[in-house]
C-alpha cells in the first residue's frame, strides 16, 4: 500500500532539495521529477505543492522568473543563497528524524545508511 | 501533443471559473493544468483536452484550487507584513529620524517664519530648512531612477547617497533597500 501523507512533512525539504540539484523548475517539472526519482513510489499532490512552493517564496527561500512558453507562462522557481542555507538545516533535521525512527522501528539493526 | 491557443484560452475560463482571481496564480495553474494535459493527450491520444483538464483538476483533490488560492492569500499577506515591519524599522535609524527632525523644523520655519528674530536661531532655522531641502531633493532624483519606485516606498529614503542602509534592490538591481 503506498501511503503519501508521511512526506507532506518533508515536502518543503524535497523542494528545496530537489531545486539545490536541478537549478530553475516549474510546479508541474517538480511533480514529475518526484514521481521519476522514485519510481512512482512517491507522488507529489498538487493541492499541497503549490501552497509549499508560495509559503517557501514569500520567506524568501525561493526565487521566480516568468517566461513565456509555448504561448504561456510559466512560473520557474529557483533557490536563494538565504535557501540555501535552510536546505542545509532542514535536510540534516530530516536525517536525524529518519535516524530516530529507523531506531524505533528496527532497534536491533541500527541504522540502515551508516 | 501540444495544445493550440484556443485550447490555452478554454483553460484560463476554466481556472477563471473556480475562482481564482490572482493573475500570476491563475497563469501558474493554467501552465501546469496545460503540462499536465499535453502529457497526458500523448500518452493516450484518445482522451479529449476537456477530459484531461479535468483528471488533472481532479488530483488537486476534494477542495480543487481552494487550498492553492487560500495558502496564496495567506503567504502575500505574510510577505506584506513582513515587508512592513522591515520598513517600520528602518525608519528607526539614524538618517531617517535625523531628516524627520530636520524637516520638522524646516517646516516650522516656514510657519513661523517671521516670528524668528534675526540671530543665532534664526540662522540655525535657516541651515536646517536648507538642508532638509536639499536632502530631500537629492532622494527625490535618485527614487527616480529607479523604475520601481512607486512600489518601493523605501527606495525613496535608501538610494539616497547619504544612507547608511544601501544594498542591492531585488526588483531594479540597483542600489536599495532589501524587501
Amino acid at each position: 500500500m503506498k501511503e503519501n501523507s508521511f512526506y507532506k512533512g518533508s515536502l518543503e525539504t524535497i523542494i528545496l532539495r530537489l531545486l539545490e540539484e536541478n537549478g530553475r523548475m516549474y510546479g508541474y517539472e517538480i511533480t514529475k521529477k518526484v514521481k521519476e526519482v522514485t519510481s512512482g513510489g512517491l507522488e507529489i499532490t498538487e493541492g499541497a505543492l503549490y501552497p509549499s512552493l508560495h509559503k517557501l517564496e514569500s520567506k524568501g527561500w525561493l526565487s521566480t522568473e516568468t517566461l513565456r512558453v509555448d504561448g504561456r507562462r510559466r512560473k520557474y522557481y529557483s533557490i536563494t543563497p538565504q535557501g540555501g542555507h535552510a536546505a542545509k538545516q532542514k535536510m540534516d533535521e530530516l536525517a536525524d528524524y529518519l535516524q530516530n525512527m529507523q531506531l524505533l522501528l528496527n532497534p536491533n539493526n541500527g541504522p540502515l545508511w551508516s | 501533443m501540444e495544445l493550440n491557443q484556443d485550447q490555452i484560452e478554454q483553460i484560463r475560463a476554466f481556472v477563471k471559473q473556480k475562482g481564482i482571481e490572482f493573475y500570476d496564480l491563475q497563469e501558474e495553474l493554467v501552465d501546469h493544468l496545460a503540462s499536465s494535459a499535453e502529457e497526458r493527450m500523448t500518452e493516450n491520444p484518445d482522451l479529449t483536452p476537456d477530459e484531461a483538464i479535468r483528471i488533472t483538476h481532479k488530483e488537486f483533490g476534494i477542495f480543487g484550487f481552494d487550498d492553492v488560492l487560500v495558502e496564496r492569500q495567506k503567504s502575500l499577506g505574510n510577505y506584506y507584513y513582513r515587508r512592513l515591519w522591515v520598513h517600520f524599522l528602518h525608519f528607526w535609524k539614524p538618517p531617517q529620524i535625523f531628516m524627520t527632525l530636520l524637516s520638522g523644523i524646516g517646516a516650522r520655519h516656514i510657519v513661523f517664519r517671521y516670528d524668528v528674530p534675526v540671530g543665532p536661531s534664526r540662522v540655525g532655522s535657516e541651515c536646517c530648512s536648507f538642508i532638509g531641502s536639499f536632502w530631500s531633493s537629492v532622494i527625490a532624483v535618485n527614487a527616480k531612477e529607479c523604475p520601481n519606485y512607486f512600489l518601493m516606498e523605501s527606495h525613496v529614503v535608501c538610494r539616497s547617497p547619504y544612507s547608511l542602509y544601501r544594498s542591492t534592490c531585488s526588483m531594479c538591481s540597483t542600489y536599495s533597500m532589501k524587501p
